[in-house]
């Protein structure tokens, strides 16, 4: 309840353009040179956004697709789960070390590993339950619109987190330095 | 880890260093640049690696870069040229530094603490050569505090290890657990990529 506060909250002084500060201490706001540079950071180009997606979707797709290639519906659902994120995060990591290079290693990273781990659990399940039903091109579209989805909200996420978490408040141990 | 196992593994990772950070570098620069412009007065540049952010060192600044590879400082001497700062590079562990007690005015990390094997030990040898007041500047990634990513970092940081960095690491508290104060904590990318500004206190 307290994180989702904390989200709204940052949410709301995103969109109000407010300045990045602390929430819920005593702050002063960034020198004017340092919060240009700041907001500069945050209009990244296209190129990194349009990245983004298209590695996740890309991550998706191979996920679905190897966990289809090894999980059956005759398997157990426990174990095809466990397999099934096994298999996604070697698939993701893979897919991940050719996508660092061009987009960073931490926002490839992140979302690699979570459509891999939790991706790779769900398609898992639903090839232990219903492999036959769901055809293999609906499969990895499936893939692709959940790759896609993981990184919108780990985008969303990272523009509630990003800013300054703590300042120390002017003053305080003024003389120090 | 011994400090030769540690300077064979980096001596590796410097082969296809540059190639794995580029997207990184590209995406990040504005933070790192930010960082590197609270520079002041004698400063040392920890795990310089091949010197890529030699070229964010404000002009005229007096740096001292230290890395435990000889691959990479051998690398980052190539790039010197690139650099407005006056910088000299040594091969050191962080973790046993051979420069005196309250010699330097800042120390500067950049994906640093999340591959010293001891941490605390290192940030306490930064502690020691800073001087009283002394600033020290940190572009860390961290362990996330968001249950699903932190649990991930800490499975991966299994296999990461062996080739590279922790993912898992709590380096803010062990900022306070070495002796600083912190002044400053920002997140660059989620909750995961910090750049820190700690502080060792004037009178203790």
């Amino acid at each position: 309840m307290g994180g989702g506060i904390f989200l709204w909250e940052r949410l709301r002084r995103e969109a109000a353009g407010a300045p990045a500060e602390a929430i819920g201490r005593q702050s002063e706001p960034m020198e004017t040179e340092e919060r240009e540079l700041e907001q500069g950071e945050r209009n990244e180009p296209s190129y990194f956004t349009l990245g983004d997606y298209a590695a996740g979707a890309a991550s998706g797709v191979l996920v679905a697709a190897a966990v289809r290639a090894v999980v059956s519906p005759a398997w157990d659902m426990v174990a095809a789960m466990m397999v099934g994120m096994v298999v996604g995060l070697v698939v993701a990591t893979l897919a991940g070390l050719f996508f660092t290079p061009l987009l960073g290693m931490f926002e490839t990273m992140v979302p690699g590993m979570l459509i891999g781990m939790y991706g790779g659990m769900l398609f898992a399940m639903r090839d232990s339950m219903e492999g036959e039903v769901t055809r293999l091109p609906g499969t990895l579209l499936v893939g692709a619109v959940l790759g896609a989805s993981v990184v919108a909200c780990v985008r969303l996420l990272n523009a509630c987190l990003r800013g300054v978490v703590y300042e120390r408040p002017r003053g305080r141990g003024e003389g120090v330095r | 880890m011994t400090r030769l196992e540690l300077a064979r593994k980096w001596d590796k990772a410097s082969r296809t260093y540059d190639f794995m950070t580029l997207g990184e570098k590209w995406r990040d620069a504005g933070s790192r640049e930010r960082l590197f412009n609270k520079i002041r007065g004698r400063t040392l540049l920890v795990a310089v690696g091949t010197g890529s952010d030699l070229k964010h060192l404000p002009a005229g600044a007096e740096v001292v870069g230290i890395d435990v590879s000889p691959a990479m400082i051998e690398r980052a001497r190539a790039r010197l040229a690139e650099s407005a700062a006056r910088v000299e590079l040594a091969v050191a562990d962080v973790q046993g530094l051979e420069f005196p007690s309250a010699s330097f005015d800042t120390a500067v990390t950049v994906c640093t603490f999340c591959s010293v094997p001891d941490p605390v030990r290192g940030l306490r040898e930064l502690f020691r050569v800073l001087k009283p007041g002394g600033l020290l500047l940190m572009y860390e990634h961290v362990r996330s505090r968001i249950g699903p990513i932190g649990f991930m970092q800490d499975l991966l940081t299994f296999v990461t290890r062996r080739f590279g960095p922790d993912l898992n690491r709590d380096t803010v508290g062990n900022l306070e657990r070495a002796g600083f104060v912190l002044i400053r904590e920002e997140n660059t990318y989620l909750d995961f990529v910090k750049l820190i500004e700690a502080e060792k206190p004037a009178t203790q």
